[in-house]
């Protein structure tokens, strides 16, 4: 026990140690283009932004360093790029949500349309609603007139309030009175396809269509405005007269800060549009059950401002405006500026 | 599913899983992913979502099996890492180690630093291997259970660990149950889970994320330990004593360990904080089964087996509800049902019927991980008990320096060094009045949940 290790070979060690959590920041360092994912890693969103890096990596001929950052149901990672350097090296993708819905009912420390550029829409999220394959309704009608027999008692499990599967949902309850649905509210589409399969609801929102094909998940309807190519029988909500409110919560969007030179964002716009037009973008797509919705930079812009303008009364509709905390004076968040942070 | 027993082939896919994993390939990927994981688990904040994140993007490149085995690999390797720092330094990395904290940094202060790792790492091994056989034999089974816990029921389970935590913690029901209240307040700023919405935030944008959980174990845990023994008079002292641990000691601990390993396994099934809830519920346990309860929070052999064991084995076990049925039980899972989905595999109840090398491969993978894992551990608990020898006038000092960047790390931000100081001081002050941190630690991981599950149960009748 007499033997000693020299002070400044310890505190050595331990500055190794402690600056390990620094690596990955010091190897992202460098002339390459950033991209913050404003989810987890494991969604559709993350898998499709990550592909379409890697295919858009080949067009630009940089690095695109792809990290997530998740929280706040996208609004952290939008809310760091809004503050970022504007000079093309940092982008963001996100789902719209983060734009035109979250503002809506929080106060978020950037203005959607001013602060941040998109730069192109590359994908759709079209949730399907399911039942259990057992289940007595095997096609939309005969779920209507079960909902309208059982006034009021059917449980429709969504991923989350607010989420595009609902409004499409509480939209449709709100144009016809003799449609009451109970929606109870999930972490995510597999935690309501589980509560599903146990009985707890007795419809669900989800969007894995490998376990719709594989017959374990019954389609009733496509919660979007079109069918989908994967699910040729399988109604949308046009074909069932519905109308198609998600559009504008449901979109992946590629974001750069604003204020970025028009030639950069000329530059990168064309890359990612070429990615997304590749094979190995297109197969992911199909895993996750998104819709290759493709928009181009001023569509996108264009896109926004319209969607960004219906939204209020769509959310408004469908009473999900009125829920706890969505004061209605915050609603003009995005046209006026935000006071501080 | 009853035949399934019965079913010779379980054994054949048995067969068909080790012929997969036949690769050299494949164990370099399960050994760098374990040996990954044990050191963010050292690290606190960057804990094993950090880890997974950065590695995610080999899932792309990397075959379903390795791919798999790589994530999982760092998954049940940060466990063992959280493990080490709980017991030498009393920081827990994560929610899941602090069981672990209460009878591990006794030990290691009263100089058993070797001999409480390596009991440790026994359990958790225990607890791994008799998981994975429940999920050879019972888990198509019994993962019939996740779907039956309905959100009703979810939240009562949750109920009754925080009450059965509230009445066996050390310093009395009453102020225990004010300790669960305290964590459930603690959970509530930030977004509401089921809602969305912002709520107390106070104008603070970064309060939107609530409060960090980095922070609030590193502060309660780790700077709290630190500032209670600065404050007090008497400079905290390791021993250093060498008494092997008793036989009879030993034996009573496996038994700990085998009742933790059960319970942690059936926990671990039903998504309610598994690891958390299945170690904190075998402490609670153990000390009610125990003849000298007086022993635990001093260094009970029987208390630091069962919630190791416990929470390795739920560990394992989450691993059934999201291969059979899709269902992710935490954060780390989901991430990880998200890499199935990319490589196409698609989980349900069908999985080891249609894609036998996957599935009874990733078990094969599971099992040699905890051997590799009991490998490196019992050949590291030697040097970590080095570490644990320096004598507190230097450990404390990278006590400190390791909490607040574990915290910076974990909140991203300077937020979490501050809320990491301020629930030091807020420990201190608990301590003081008797009150222990360990319930409110549970009650604030809880907290979200339970109030998830119980807003879904009242809107599914309302």
């Amino acid at each position: 026990m007499k033997w000693r290790i020299p002070h400044s070979c310890l505190a050595a060690v331990w500055l190794i140690f402690l600056s390990l959590p620094v690596v990955p920041d010091v190897l992202a360092a460098g002339n390459n283009v950033e991209l913050s994912i404003a989810f987890s890693p494991g969604g559709a969103l993350d898998a499709a932004a990550r592909t379409l890096a890697r295919e858009a990596e080949k067009e630009l001929g940089k690095n695109i360093i792809v990290q997530n950052a998740p929280g706040g149901g996208g609004m952290t990672g939008v809310a760091r790029l809004a503050k970022s350097r504007p000079d093309g090296s940092r982008l963001a993708a996100c789902v719209t949500n983060a734009l035109i819905f979250i503002p809506f009912r929080n106060e978020t420390p950037y203005r959607p349309l001013e602060d941040v550029e998109p730069l192109l829409i590359f994908g759709q999220a079209s949730p399907v609603l399911v039942t259990q394959p057992d289940a007595p309704w095997k096609d939309m009608d005969s779920f209507l007139a079960a909902t309208r027999e059982r006034g009021g008692e059917m449980r429709i499990g969504v991923p989350g309030l607010g989420t595009p599967s609902h409004i499409a949902l509480a939209v449709m309850a709100a144009g016809d009175p003799s449609l009451k649905w109970r929606f109870v509210p999930f972490g995510g589409p597999g935690e309501a396809e589980a509560a599903l399969l146990g009985g707890h609801v007795d419809a669900a929102a989800s969007g894995v269509l490998p376990r719709i094909k594989k017959g374990q998940l019954h389609p009733l309807m496509v919660l979007a405005g079109t069918r989908l190519p994967a699910l040729p029988d399988v109604p949308s909500l046009a074909d069932k007269g519905f109308s198609d409110p998600g559009r504008g919560d449901s979109s992946f969007i590629l974001l750069a800060p604003a204020d970025t030179p028009e030639t950069t964002l000329d530059e990168l716009s064309h890359a990612f549009e070429k990615a997304a037009g590749s094979e190995a973008y297109l197969k992911i797509l199909e895993n996750f059950s998104v819709a290759p919705v493709l928009k181009s930079r001023q569509e996108a812009r264009e896109f926004l401002r319209r969607a960004w303008a219906e939204e209020g009364d769509i959310l408004k509709a469908a009473g999900i405006a009125d829920m706890p905390a969505a004061s209605p004076e915050k609603r003009d968040v995005g046209a006026a500026v935000p006071k501080g942070k | 599913m009853d035949a399934f027993l019965a079913d010779p082939s379980v054994f054949s896919g048995v067969w068909a899983g080790m012929a997969a994993v036949c690769s050299l390939k494949l164990w370099l990927l399960v050994l760098s992913g374990v040996f990954l994981g044990m050191t963010v688990g050292v690290l606190p904040g960057f804990g094993p979502p950090a880890a997974m994140a950065l590695l995610f993007p080999l899932v792309y490149v990397l075959e379903p099996l390795p791919g798999i085995s790589l994530l999982s690999g760092i998954f049940y390797g940060a466990k063992y890492g959280g493990a080490v720092t709980s017991i030498l330094m009393g920081i827990p990395g994560e929610a899941d180690a602090v069981a672990t904290l209460f009878e591990g940094h006794p030990l290691a202060l009263g100089g058993k630093a070797r001999q409480a790792l390596a009991a440790a790492t026994l359990a958790s091994f225990t607890g791994g291997m008799l998981s994975s056989l429940g999920m050879v034999l019972l888990a198509p089974v019994l993962s019939r259970a996740a779907l039956f816990f309905g959100p009703a029921g979810r939240a009562a389970v949750m109920a009754c660990a925080l009450l059965l935590v509230a009445f066996t913690s050390p310093g009395g029901a009453r102020r225990s149950l004010c300790m669960i209240l305290l964590g459930l307040v603690l959970a509530l700023p930030g977004m509401a889970p089921v809602y969305g919405t912002a709520r107390l935030t106070f104008g603070f944008w970064q309060l939107s994320e609530g409060v960090e959980l980095t922070s609030l174990l590193l502060g309660m845990f780790g700077i709290g330990d630190l500032l209670a023994a600065l404050l007090s008079d008497h400079e905290k002292k390791t021993e250093h004593a060498f008494a092997p641990v008793p036989p009879l000691k030993r034996l009573s601990a496996f038994a700990a360990a085998l009742r933790g390993s059960i319970l942690g396994f059936l926990t671990g099934l039903i998504p309610c904080g598994a690891g958390v809830t299945a170690s904190f519920a075998s402490h609670a346990l153990e000390k009610r089964l125990s003849r000298h309860p007086e022993q635990f929070g001093n260094g009970a052999w029987e208390g630091l087996a069962g919630p190791e064991a416990s929470n390795n084995a739920a560990a394992m076990a989450s691993f059934a509800p999201l291969l059979l049925l899709g269902l992710p039980t935490n954060p780390i899972m989901a991430a990880l049902l998200g890499a199935l989905t990319i490589v196409g595999v698609v989980p349900g109840p069908s999985l080891p019927e249609s894609q036998p090398d996957f599935y009874w491969g990733l078990i094969v993978c599971l099992v040699m991980g905890n051997v590799l894992l009991l490998a490196l551990g019992l050949g590291l608990a030697g040097f970590w008990a080095y570490l644990a020898r320096l004598p507190f006038r230097l450990l404390w000092p990278v006590i400190l320096l390791l909490c607040l960047t574990g915290s910076y790390v974990g909140a991203d931000g300077i937020s979490g060094p501050v809320q990491c100081l301020f629930f030091g001081l807020l420990s201190v002050l608990l301590r003081r009045n008797g009150c222990s941190p360990a319930p409110l630690v549970l009650a604030f991981v809880l907290g979200p949940k339970l109030e998830t599950h119980l807003l879904q149960a009242l809107l599914s009748v309302w």
